[in-house]
């Protein structure tokens, strides 16, 4: 976006548009990482239990 | 038959490794625009306190005489740049997240599909093993199908003006 035709109250409202997008940025990749530590425990969990089921099944 | 389990465990273990290192990679990709916003909004709240002074004139006009302003201007315009930059590459990546949650599910359901058949004529011990990996394959089932959910809500978000995109 060009600022040259903005005035402070439009400086003002892309300031506070700015700020709500940063907030919900961050947010999201918190959330993104913590969905991403589930997938790798349920991984593991998988990983495991199929380990035991490929024993039973010898 | 302990060869065909141990085929779906490999697959399912890759593919879901495969969308935990792509998700991984949204989140980096949304870190980075937070980044971006965090340049633009240290910029924006320098050039709004210099603004303010003469509230009815625009940037231009100010920043002919201010030096300083008309650096501010350019820092701004500059993260803003990288942030568009930064908003393509995570369209990207969260297409590819989603290819790769929906494979790991696809796999899923398949190896539900094959132990539920081949339960059918198991003795107690196999069926005792089996409930804990119906489970386990359960439970990964429902974590994918929240972060599809979460994927998408960011592919949304990313067709709203004003937002992340």
């Amino acid at each position: 976006m060009k600022l040259s035709k903005l005035k402070f109250a439009d400086v003002q409202k892309l300031a506070t548009a700015n700020e709500a997008a940063e907030k919900a940025s961050k947010e999201g990749a918190t959330k993104l990482g913590d969905a991403q530590k589930v997938v790798a425990a349920a991984e593991k969990q998988v990983e495991s239990e199929s380990k035991e089921l490929q024993t039973t099944d010898e | 038959m302990g060869q065909k389990s141990n085929e779906f465990t490999q697959k399912l273990t890759a593919a879901m490794t495969k969308a935990s290192t792509d998700v991984g990679r949204c989140s980096n990709g949304l870190a980075l625009i937070g980044y971006n916003r965090h340049d633009m909004d240290q910029a924006l709240e320098k050039i709004e306190a210099k603004m303010k002074l003469q509230p009815t004139k625009t940037f231009e006009e100010l920043a002919k005489t201010d030096a300083e302003l008309k650096k501010l201007g350019e820092k701004f315009e500059n993260a803003e740049k990288e942030l568009e930059t930064n908003k393509a590459k995570l369209k990207a990546t969260v297409t590819l997240a989603q290819t790769s949650v929906n494979s790991a599910q696809d796999v899923i359901t398949k190896f539900l599909a094959f132990c539920t058949e081949k339960a059918k004529t198991w003795n107690p011990l196999k069926k005792k093993s089996l409930a804990k990996s119906l489970a386990a394959l359960s439970k990964a089932n429902v974590d994918l199908a929240n972060l599809k959910k979460f994927l998408d809500g960011v592919a949304d978000l990313q067709k709203q003006k004003g937002n992340l995109a």
